[in-house]
């Protein structure tokens, strides 16, 4: 079976998490955004991870900094990290139940908090909104859709 | 399937397979060290406005997009109701403004007796919001006019309420401003009821600022408005900034710092006020007090 390469709906997928991210919400809203770009990532490394290699993570992390103002290689870390990980247990991953995946996706994003946590307290910024702990289950609630959504994007877009 | 063992033999679960992670965060890790000493990413991103601005362009669609289907939805009952209400409250200001003209005229008397400065009324012109910063402790946003629309770094922002914050950076179309609320802003105020005067300083969180550095003698006291003193020379003397809503005694129990409720609401409306900027003032004679910071310390 030949599988051909969706290379648009790849980058169209990304550009539209990025947008998500940057988009003006009242402060509560905001804390609890899921970061929709490490979910949008992790997909496109679970099922084309040649073309989502850990360079690639990294440079949209950079934009990311770029484009929200926060110290540079910020987003690039938690992204690398994030998408790292799931680099290394891709083959496992792929077989879980799509729930399963939900809650380890959520896991890996607590996780991230608490990088990012560690991060402000280095530099000194509190971490004043409580609602930001938050944002994990929203991711976790996202994920099957989006999975759904971009698994038939694709599906269709490369004519099967 | 023997395309994916393929790739996950690649890829791995050795050692080596944690080589390229690690590659990849400790330059992320050096980046920010890099950046949190030199701030490259204020340079980059001046370079990259213009590829930035249709990322902004986009990111206020939504927004647009509501207020336009609002605008469209809207029933001519509701917006007869809507004008009748904003006619009443125009009445109001207009009221408020007369007798504040009267007291304009008198206090240029009064200053021109005492031989005092005469107070500069601030110019403003609306500007738009662009983009507010995602990460939610720092208080950024981006308005959609930059050095083309001759806009400058320490211009002032306010809004209908009150100050909002200063033109921190400037790009051919866009600026950045940043939030009184950030957590690396200060503001120089008064309080209006007894003229103390100190500095309030954002935390990064909307709803509190902190008036640090309190003793139990300093005149202040909660339902106090705090005011622009106009120390500094950054920002214009008597703009509203906020209300004192509570203390706490500092852990270490020799200063009490004062919880500070801001009155602007930039994350609400798109809109907010640029004032012209303000000329110099003069020369500061080397014996002023040192608690006095001019400005921000962005």
């Amino acid at each position: 079976m030949i599988r051909r390469d969706t290379p648009v709906l790849r980058w169209l997928s990304v550009a539209a998490a990025f947008v998500f991210m940057v988009l003006p919400f009242p402060d509560w809203i905001s804390a609890l955004r899921p970061f929709l770009l490490a979910l949008v990532v992790a997909y496109w490394v679970l099922e084309t991870p040649q073309k989502m290699g850990l360079g690639r993570v990294f440079l949209l992390g950079i934009l990311l900094d770029l484009a929200s103002f926060s110290l540079l290689g910020e987003h690039a870390f938690r992204m690398v990290l994030i998408a790292g990980l799931l680099h290394l247990m891709r083959s496992r991953f792929r077989f879980y139940p799509v729930w399963q995946q939900s809650g380890f996706l959520m896991l890996i994003l607590y996780a991230d908090l608490a990088v990012l946590w560690l991060m402000h307290l280095s530099q000194g910024i509190p971490m004043v909104q409580a609602e930001i702990w938050g944002s994990p289950v929203l991711a976790f609630l996202i994920w099957p859709w989006l999975y759904m959504l971009l698994d038939n994007l694709r599906l269709q877009s490369r004519g099967r | 399937m023997a395309s994916d063992n393929r790739i996950s033999l690649r890829i791995g679960s050795g050692l080596g397979a944690w080589l390229p992670i690690l590659f990849y965060a400790v330059s992320a890790l050096g980046l920010m060290v890099v950046d949190s000493r030199f701030s490259i990413s204020s340079e980059i991103r001046s370079r990259a406005s213009v590829l930035a601005s249709p990322l902004w362009w986009l990111a206020s669609r939504p927004q647009a997009l509501w207020q336009a289907g609002v605008g469209a939805l809207s029933t001519n009952e509701g917006l007869r109701q809507r004008i009748s209400v904003l006619e009443k409250e125009k009445l109001k200001t207009d009221l408020a403004l007369q007798q504040m003209l009267a007291v304009q005229s008198e206090n240029a008397q009064l200053r021109k007796l005492l031989q005092g400065r005469q107070r500069l009324a601030p110019t403003a012109r609306v500007v738009e919001l662009a983009s507010v910063n995602p990460e939610p402790s720092q208080k950024r946003f981006v308005i959609s006019e930059g050095i083309r629309q001759n806009v400058r770094v320490g211009q002032v922002l306010i809004d209908a309420n009150g100050l909002v914050g200063q033109v921190a950076e400037v790009y051919p179309s866009s600026a950045v401003v940043i939030g009184i609320t950030d957590a690396d802003h200060a503001v120089p105020v008064m309080v209006a009821r007894s003229g103390f005067r100190g500095v309030l300083f954002g935390q990064g969180s909307d709803s509190s600022l902190s008036l640090a550095n309190l003793t139990p003698s300093d005149d202040v006291k909660a339902g106090d408005i705090l005011l622009t003193s106009g120390v500094g020379g950054r920002f214009p003397a008597g703009i509203p900034v906020g209300q004192v809503k509570a203390f706490r005694q500092d852990p270490a129990l020799t200063f009490i710092s004062a919880q500070v409720q801001p009155f602007a609401r930039p994350r609400y409306g798109r809109h907010l006020l640029l004032l012209d900027a303000i000329p110099a003032p003069a020369p500061v004679p080397a014996a002023v007090p040192k608690d006095e910071p001019a400005g921000a310390k962005p």
